[in-house]
């Protein structure tokens, strides 16, 4: 049995999920940025393997596009994270909510 | 040859972003020195060019340069296109000349200031928006170089920005040179609506299409740029105010350069101005009351500077004539001679304050002469140049001006010839008072007390301020030379191809006449001035109380065209506001009606406010369920 689109499509969406879920429940910004690069990089399984099954190379140079901005907004999370810990905040996303309406 | 134009136009660009990154980190007076030395490169590559281009048979003198489109939208296209000629040649070489040396002064001049790097850096952008001016081959860069040289003058009069006063004048300029500006842009749209280009080779060929109307109101709209970017009538009041900032950049822009902008955009543009003898005769107007009533303002003003801030719009109303008398030639020479004497005398000018430790009232003054004989001797100079004295350079441009008129004789002829003289009567008289006033007299207890101490101190000067100062005098007493009538001919002959249409040019015998009048005249002015102020037994005091009191108050509120704006502009607006705030703000809008409509609006505020509650994960979690619920939709109806 070859693998074949359908298997792609199924491990990008419990890929997809685990991340959801993940940065739905965790409150360490660390571990949502974590889950959030496990959303990402299901897109790009997608992306991927739709390239491939389509046959031309654009979803896989979308990928690595999203390599990139990922990599730029990790750098921008891990900065605040550290701008945080510096000014000793408590790193919990539920206790800081200063911009409430 | 235009690799050394383009390069002449980069190199101040490149002092402004050298001074801007490295400024902090470069000795004050090594960036000085740098910025210095850049517009020496430059005025070397604009000498070399223009020593090209004349070898140049006339015919091919005119170079056009296509760097690239800058912006294209249908057939409306604007390149970044150069433009190198006399008229161009001309420019560069004062706008860089008098630049490089006033860049020097500058040196000496804002040695103690610890700002002086900024002050360097404001000074090479200026030059840069100068040089766009100039060099631009389309109306709308010469836009864009317009509105740089405004915000360039607003930088620098604002330099001390502690001083309110100077904050004030800064405005004041910018204000009254966007007036200017929007008068200029829609000069050039008019005339892209009527013939579909905005370069100068479009317009020249296609100008004789227009009828005479459409050709005035486009050039009357570009007039009112020239007249505020000019400091001419009824947009002058911007100048004395900008006398706020250093001496160095009222030399340099308030005297030498920006100024004249206006009358080389009138030169310039004389292939559509011709076709517009309106507009012509109403610049030679504006000139003529121009330089009458800035003459007469001059005579009674007391600070150093603002004297010379209005014998500078005096000036410049002469070169008005000249370029309205279609004597494009004469008001350019008057413009080249103008840029020496006016810029010694600022920087005369300059060393006098810096001398009397910043006093700038003349009557704080006086006696001068023997402490300060090298100074003295170079505002002498600049003093005989300006009031039109015969060997030296002021005499012959002015009086090529003044011949102008008699040549073309007409009614508006006889009234520059006229009025011209009358203004070389006033020039006389207001030179030779801030002369008398401030070097001959019997020294003020001030000048008395400070003198003595800053000679001790740091003698005349230091030598980065006295050399320009020397170079200067030497242009001021000799630029003249190139024109005598009948002997030579370098401006006329230069300046010949500039005007497609012809220009005016006086008979030898009219140049020489007008010579002896003029000289006649400043002489008599000068002895007026002597008579009046040199002396100990009548003082200014006794002429202000006398009969001429009132006369001599509405001079000194400069004829109240200050006061005229204050009241119909800036008043009513105040008035205006206030009473929006009072009556109608805090009490209409209290009504129960309309506070109504604000308290609705805040309910609603305030109610959607709660889903915003700050935690993210809630945020995520109905983005998430948002997302699953529009695709869920687009399942069920199968889209």
């Amino acid at each position: 049995m070859s693998v074949t689109l359908p298997f792609f499509l199924a491990l990008s969406a419990i890929l997809f999920s685990i991340g959801l879920v993940g940065v739905l429940l965790r409150r360490s910004p660390l571990t949502i940025l974590l889950s959030l690069e496990v959303m990402l990089n299901s897109v790009n399984v997608t992306l991927v393997a739709f390239s491939r099954y389509v046959g031309g190379s654009d979803g896989q140079v979308f990928a690595l596009i999203v390599m990139g901005i990922a990599a730029a907004e990790v750098v921008v999370g891990l900065g605040l994270v550290v701008a945080m810990t510096r000014r000793t905040m408590v790193l919990d996303t539920d206790e800081l909510r200063t911009l409430n309406g | 040859m235009t690799e050394l134009v383009w390069i002449t136009l980069v190199l101040p660009l490149i002092g402004v972003a050298v001074l801007a990154i490295l400024g902090m980190k470069l000795p004050p007076r090594a960036a000085g020195w740098f910025a210095s030395l850049i517009m020496l490169a430059a005025f070397a590559c604009a000498a070399i060019a223009t020593a090209i281009l004349a070898t140049r048979p006339a015919e091919e003198r005119q170079v056009v340069q296509v760097a690239w489109t800058w912006l294209s939208a249908g057939n409306f296209s604007v390149g970044l296109d150069l433009w190198f000629d006399e008229l161009t040649a001309v420019m560069l070489l004062v706008i860089t000349g008098v630049g490089f040396l006033i860049h020097v002064y500058s040196i000496g001049y804002m040695k103690d200031d610890p700002q002086s790097r900024r002050f360097m850096a404001y000074l090479n952008l200026f030059v840069f928006s100068m040089l766009v001016l100039v060099l631009s081959a389309n109306l709308v860069l010469l836009l864009a170089g317009w509105g740089l040289v405004g915000l360039s003058s607003y930088l620098l009069i604002g330099f001390w920005h502690n001083k309110p006063k100077a904050i004030k004048a800064a405005k004041k300029a910018f204000i009254m040179n966007a007036i200017g500006d929007v008068g200029l842009a829609l000069g050039i749209f008019l005339l892209f609506v009527d013939l579909g280009t905005v370069s100068y080779t479009g317009i020249f060929a296609e100008a004789g299409r227009l009828s005479e109307t459409q050709a005035s109101v486009a050039c009357l709209l570009l007039l009112v740029g020239a007249v505020a970017k000019s400091a001419q009538l009824p947009l002058h009041t911007w100048l004395p105010d900008a006398m706020e900032g250093p001496t160095p950049i009222s030399a340099l822009i308030h005297a030498a350069t920006m100024v004249t902008a206006g009358v080389y955009l009138i030169a310039r543009m004389n292939p559509l101005f011709i076709h517009a003898p309106k507009v012509l005769d109403l610049i030679v107007i504006i000139g003529v009351v121009g330089l009458i009533m800035s003459g007469l303002i001059a005579i009674v003003q007391t600070d150093i500077k603002r004297i010379i801030a209005f014998s500078t719009m005096s000036q410049i109303a002469y070169m008005f004539v000249g370029v309205g008398l279609t004597a494009y030639w004469a008001g350019i020479f008057h413009l080249f001679t103008h840029a020496f004497f006016k810029a010694l005398l600022f920087l005369g000018a300059g060393l006098v304050i810096h001398a009397l430790n910043g006093e700038q009232d003349i009557r704080n003054m006086g006696g001068l002469r023997k402490q300060l004989p090298k100074i003295y001797f170079c505002m002498m100079i600049a003093a005989f140049a300006l009031a039109g004295i015969f060997p030296f350079s002021g005499g012959f441009s002015k009086d090529a001006i003044l011949s102008a008129g008699l040549n073309v004789d007409t009614t508006i002829g006889w009234i520059a010839y006229i009025g011209g003289l009358l203004g070389a009567l006033l020039t006389g008289i207001y030179t030779f008072r801030l002369i008398f006033m401030v070097f001959h007299r019997r020294a003020s207890p001030y000048a008395e007390r400070v003198i003595p101490e800053s000679i001790k101190h740091h003698g005349e000067g230091p030598s980065t301020m006295l050399w320009p100062v020397y170079i200067l005098a030497i242009g001021a007493a000799f630029a003249g030379l190139l024109q005598i009538p009948g002997l030579t001919h370098v401006v006329t002959s230069w300046l010949e191809p500039i005007a497609p249409d012809g220009m005016v040019e006086a008979t030898v015998g009219q140049d020489w006449l007008t010579t002896l009048i003029g000289t006649t005249i400043g002489l008599i002015g000068i002895g007026i001035a002597y008579h009046l102020y040199a002396r100990e037994s009548t003082s200014p005091e006794l002429i202000r109380n006398g009969r001429g009191r009132l006369i001599h108050r509405a001079l000194e509120r400069r004829l109240y065209w200050d006061d005229l704006y204050e009241w119909s502009f800036e008043k009513p607006v105040q008035w205006a506001s206030s009473f929006l705030n009072r009556d109608v703000d805090r009490t209409a809008f209290r009504w129960a009606p309309l506070d109504g409509l604000g308290q609705l609006t805040a309910f609603f505020g305030r109610s959607f406010a709660i889903i915003e509650n700050g935690i993210v994960r809630m945020y995520a979690l109905v983005l998430a369920l948002g997302i699953a619920g529009m695709i869920l939709f687009l399942l069920v109806r199968g889209a």
